[in-house]
């Protein structure tokens, strides 16, 4: 297990691990939206789907690799953010950006707004199906631990505040996702500029589709059309 | 002190080296640890040596006064290394690459030097491969050659316009290797002072660190000296700004014969002065002439004139005219001169720069023509890039000026066969040494003669020399070392105390004026004589009225250029004496006296000898020790371009 | 034309230093950048004050010895060019310009725009070379060289250590230069046989030298004087991930 430690210790390998831990939670993004578009298909097709989800098996399963790989991506990015801060004590009085954009430098900052998203979603949407049955929610319902996910997720969206909030914060999180998943690319070994170029495709269609599923279901909830 | 012997082989030329690398003595690899050997620069040569001598086990401190040693100003060659390889079936042989380089050279040079770097110039380019030098290759994957100026066959190796950059990475990539395993101590931004002889032998040097501005000594069983040319004693040159004489003076001073310094190399085609300010000159590739047109006007009242506004009748294409059969193509001290005549008589085109326009045209409107400007951008694209980004003129639009420029010395200090200077334990490679090249480098010879000297000879010969002696553990508390310390100090301390009104770069550019008037292209008794009787009095102002500001125990660049100016100052009078001993024309030597309407003219009976002179003292004139050179394989002609 | 210079000044590596303003007259177009420098250096110099220390040699472009930050960019506005070969014609009478050492812990200042880029040169003795003694080499064209493979490598091996990447990286990472020295050796034949553990000591050694990580800013890139691409990082990566996880334990590699 040395070499795995060392390979952690090294920044590329820092890097690397955020870079995977970053794939797979955007696939978790992904099918997360996927699952939730059932609330167009209606009430049974959506809590059946969260009742499956509620299989110890694959709650417990999920929830493991999830926090495992938030924790990584995260401490791994403040180890790098520590570096890199250690790495130029002293900064310009003038200094120009060429290449790097909006996007990529605020990475540091979209992250963690992704993860107070992260934390009200839970908040929302999971904690109150649990033990103590804390809820930022308007009237959470649940049977026995599992959640009724339609109605929740309607009552929750409809109201406007809550849909303003789930809409900005799928931009910040459409910003982070877009720039990382390029990026990632390049930190696994991508290299050659067809591929590239190919990857900034897939990674621009796949986050659209994650914000804009993500979106559209707000927009439904709150136009009440489901 | 007479010239030691040359150690020069004897027997038939084929199998001298392979004959000498018998007999020469061997170190036993248990004991060469216990020898110290210090090398000064870490160039081609430099690099070459302290990574080679690493690698078998000596213990090498090698010098550079860099902040790296990749930093070196071989770095900055640009067109290709010569070998004898005959890749291209175009009947090149060890043999030819000798012959062309000793004629090349305009027979001044020793013959089995020439055979000797001929011989290794294969093993040069195995190595460099090895190293991963990416050198230009051929779809099939095997290596791609071009032809050179001076020979008739494709024999040099390139990689694009870098090649020393390239050999030198090489080099220095072997040279860190050494550096990790420990065998090399390598001392960057530490600059030689001064040599230290102890018993008549060379032991130790001391230098400057120029960041803290201590002054250490460094103790050797022998030191070898890869310090480069001295082309800066024009102050510009195409030469790295702190390429300078002072290791190989101060050498000089200490008893290393110097040779030949009036042999320098003038390069055809830089880019012109544009003002007073102007700091340095910029080559362009010698090959721009394969395709360019040189010309001047006619007429001196059209040189102000935009090239456009001037009649193809009203133009003069001198080098086809002077010298039908080669042309544009003429060698580069003949294509040189050639355009300081033009200039000279009025002709010359560019800015005014101190009344004088010093310029001529290298006009490609005829190739655009003829091969289209796709084919002129491929072929010469990135080199009309530069000349844009330099001059801010479209070299599509209006023709290059071009004038030449110092570029490269053959003089240096005296060596034998063995690379040994006069100096016992002084050893001497690269462009430092009095080199292969005679009277006139060929193109693309400096990088195989730095690498020659510094992977394949001088291993060998420094182990002839280490091998006679024992490891005796002499100590840097020696009197001798203390004695030479105190002598450096003393001198840094004098230029900072002058506090005069003259900062050292007008120094500079004053000495390097007068030698590129009298002593550059064409030199004249008359010139020589009077710049003689200048060099001294401008050394007696530098050290009354130079100033230096700071102190010496920092990071002062003042400081540095202080001390090479003042060796530059004492330097220029032994290389005008030189020029002025040697009453003939021969190479890049043009003595106006000596010609057959504007070609040099050679005396072989009366100059066919290595000048080495001696120091006797600054303001002394130094004592001329001759080394008769023998020809007995290739035989003297007078080179004809006509 | 007539110029303020906001030039940093700093006498050593302990020294805090600061800003200095200086005018600079008579400024031709014709000018380099490091000869404007020069009048100026004159200028103190006759009047017994120290000049600005800068770094220089070629004048050429290719030792890597020059570079500063001019407002707010390595090497000033001119792409593939480094400060020595940029000519005042890029600038205008009564410009404003804020000259700036590199700033990296990994890179102390010296004095002024001097500043101490040896964590390079460790960086190339971690692993930069190919191991062949002198002597040992087989013929030249033993060995053919693909020449896709040659004219990358020769992309990567122009990198002359100017250390503008480093400079002008959000991160002051050290990675193109890295990847660059990797790139080299790694794309020939005879750089295969180390490929693995040269990425692994070089990569290993950046961090040891305290320069920061790669984000894929591609703010080096542009300011490459050789315009060395920064695909050459997603290979150093790829590297380095196959010599630590996915290759076996390499027991009789060299230690040197």
């Amino acid at each position: 297990m040395n070499f795995l430690l060392s390979f952690w210790r090294s920044t590329v390998g820092t890097k690397v691990v955020v870079a995977v831990t970053g794939l797979f939670l955007f696939a978790f993004t992904l099918f997360h939206m996927i699952g939730n578009l059932q609330v167009f298909t209606g009430p049974g097709d959506m809590d059946a789907y969260g009742a499956f989800l509620h299989k110890p098996e694959v709650l417990w399963g999920g929830r493991a690799l999830v926090s495992t790989s938030i924790l990584l991506h995260i401490v791994g990015t403040v180890k790098l953010v520590k570096t890199t801060a250690a790495a130029r004590p002293q900064g310009y009085r003038k200094w120009t950006a060429q290449a790097s954009t909006f996007y990529s430098r605020t990475m540091k900052f979209t992250g963690p707004l992704v993860l107070v998203y992260f934390v009200v979603h839970l908040l929302n949407l999971t904690t109150g199906a649990e033990p103590g049955h804390i809820a930022l929610h308007p009237n959470y319902l649940q049977t026995d631990g599992v959640p009724k996910a339609f109605e929740n997720l309607t009552a929750l969206l409809g109201n406007p505040l809550w849909a303003a909030f789930y809409i900005v914060a799928n931009l910040a999180l459409g910003f982070h996702l877009w720039h990382g998943a390029y990026s990632m690319c390049k930190t696994l070994g991508l290299s050659g500029h067809r591929q590239l170029r190919l990857a900034r495709i897939i990674a621009s269609l796949l986050t659209a589709t994650v914000v804009g599923g993500n979106i559209a279901i707000t927009t439904a909830c709150v136009l009440h059309l489901v | 002190m007479s010239l030691p012997d040359n150690k020069l082989p004897t027997g038939p030329i084929q199998t001298a080296w392979t004959d000498r690398k018998f007999s020469m003595k061997l170190v036993n690899p248990a004991n060469r640890r216990k020898y110290t050997v210090i090398v000064v620069g870490s160039g081609l040569a430099g690099a070459s040596a302290a990574a080679t001598l690493g690698e078998l086990g000596y213990n090498v401190h090698c010098f550079c006064f860099q902040d790296s040693p990749r930093r070196a100003h071989s770095i900055a060659a640009q067109g290709g290394i010569n070998a004898a390889k005959n890749y291209q079936n175009d009947g090149d042989s060890v043999y030819r690459l000798f012959y062309d380089t000793v004629k090349g050279g305009d027979f001044r040079s020793r013959e089995p030097n020439v055979y000797r770097l001929a011989e290794v110039s294969v093993n040069i380019i195995d190595q460099a491969v090895a190293q991963g030098v990416p050198f230009a290759r051929e779809y099939g994957g095997l290596l791609a050659n071009r032809s050179f100026g001076g020979a008739q066959v494709s024999r040099t190796f390139y990689a694009r316009g870098q090649t020393g950059q390239q050999l030198l990475l090489g080099a220095y990539s072997a040279l860190e290797r050494q550096i990790a395993r420990g065998t090399v101590k390598m001392h960057s931004r530490s600059e030689m002072l001064d040599l230290v002889v102890v018993d008549g032998r060379a032991r130790g040097i001391v230098v400057r660190d120029l960041e803290t501005g201590k002054v250490e000594s460094y103790v050797a069983d022998a030191v070898a000296l890869g310090t480069g040319g001295y082309a800066n004693v024009f102050y510009l040159s195409t030469n790295a700004k702190g390429c300078n004489v002072t290791a190989t003076w101060r050498a000089h001073k200490r008893g290393a014969y110097f040779a030949n310094p009036c042999f320098t190399q003038i390069h055809p085609t830089c880019i012109p002065v544009a003002g007073s300010y102007q700091s340095k000159l910029t080559l362009m590739s010698e090959s721009l002439r394969n395709d360019g047109r040189v010309w001047v006007p006619k007429n001196p009242a059209d040189c102000g004139k935009h090239p456009g506004e001037i009649a193809e009748g009203d133009r003069d294409y001198y080098l086809e005219r002077k010298y039908p059969s080669y042309g544009n193509l003429s060698p580069r001290d003949i294509a040189s001169r050639a355009a300081k005549e033009a200039c000279d008589d009025g002709r010359g085109v560019g800015p005014m720069v101190e009344g004088v326009r010093r310029g001529v045209y290298l006009d490609f409107a005829d190739a655009i023509k003829r091969l289209g400007k796709p084919a002129v951008v491929e072929k010469y694209g990135n080199l009309f890039e530069m000349y844009q980004r330099i001059t801010g003129e479209d070299p599509y639009e209006v023709p290059m000026r071009m004038y030449p420029a110092p570029h490269y010395t053959m003089g240096g200090l005296w060596v034998d066969y063995q690379l040994q200077s006069t100096i016992p334990g002084l050893f001497v490679i690269g462009e430092a040494n009095f080199s292969d090249h005679g009277a006139n480098r060929l193109g693309a010879s400096a990088l195989m003669q730095g690498l020659a000297d510094g992977y394949f000879v001088l291993p060998f010969t420094l182990a002839d020399y280490l091998a006679g002696r024992k490891p005796d553990g002499l100590q840097t508390t020696h009197a001798a070392f203390k004695d030479v310390e105190r002598e450096v100090n003393a001198r840094t301390d004098k230029l900072l105390s002058i506090k005069g009104k003259r900062t050292v770069d007008s120094f500079h550019r004053e000495l390097g004026l007068m030698m590129w008037d009298n002593c550059g292209m064409a030199r004249t008794d008359e010139g020589l004589a009077k710049t003689l009787k200048r060099i001294p009095e401008l050394r007696e102002e530098f050290w009354k009225n130079v100033t230096v500001a700071g102190s010496g125990a920092e990071l002062n660049q003042s400081l540095e250029k202080a001390g090479r100016v003042a060796d530059f100052l004492e330097f220029a009078e032994v290389m005008c004496l030189d020029a002025r001993t040697r009453e003939e024309s021969c190479g890049g030597h043009f003595r106006t006296e000596y010609q057959d309407e504007g070609e040099a003219k050679r005396n072989d009976e009366k100059f066919s000898h290595v000048s080495a002179w001696e120091y006797t003292g600054v303001g002394n004139a130094p004592t001329l020790h001759k080394e008769p050179l023998e020809f007995n394989n290739v035989h003297f002609a007078t080179r004809s371009y006509k | 034309m007539r110029l303020t210079l906001h030039i940093w000044r700093q006498k050593g590596r302990s020294d805090k230093g600061g800003f200095e303003t200086h005018q600079v007259d008579n400024v031709s177009e014709h000018m380099s950048f490091l000869e404007m420098l020069d009048v100026l250096n004159e200028g103190l110099e006759s009047q017994g004050k120290e000049p600005v220390a800068f770094e220089h040699d070629c004048r050429e472009g290719i030792c890597g010895s020059c570079g500063f930050v001019i407002n707010g960019r390595a090497h000033g506005p001119m792409t593939r060019t480094t400060v020595c070969q940029l000519h005042m014609r890029s600038f205008k009478d009564g410009d404003d310009l804020t000259l700036e050492p590199w700033r990296a812990k990994a890179f102390p200042i010296l004095r002024d725009l001097i500043v101490d880029r040896s964590a390079f040169d460790r960086i190339v003795q971690a692993g930069g070379f190919v191991s062949t003694n002198t002597g040992s080499a087989p013929e030249a064209n033993s060995v053919p060289v693909r020449r896709d493979c040659a004219d990358k490598s020769m992309d990567a091996a122009a990198c002359i250590g100017c250390g503008a990447c480093v400079a002008m990286c959000p991160n002051a990472s050290a990675s193109l230069f890295t990847a660059a020295k990797l790139a080299h050796l790694n794309l020939l034949p005879q750089g295969e046989p180390e490929r693995l553990i040269r990425s692994e000591k070089m990569v290993l050694q950046m961090d040891i030298e305290g320069f920061g990580h790669c984000t894929n800013h591609g703010d080096c890139e542009v300011v490459c004087p050789k315009g060395i691409s920064v695909t050459t990082i997603a290979q150093m990566n790829r590297n380095y991930v196959q010599a630590t996880l996915l290759s076996s334990p390499r027991e009789g590699d060299s230690t040197e």
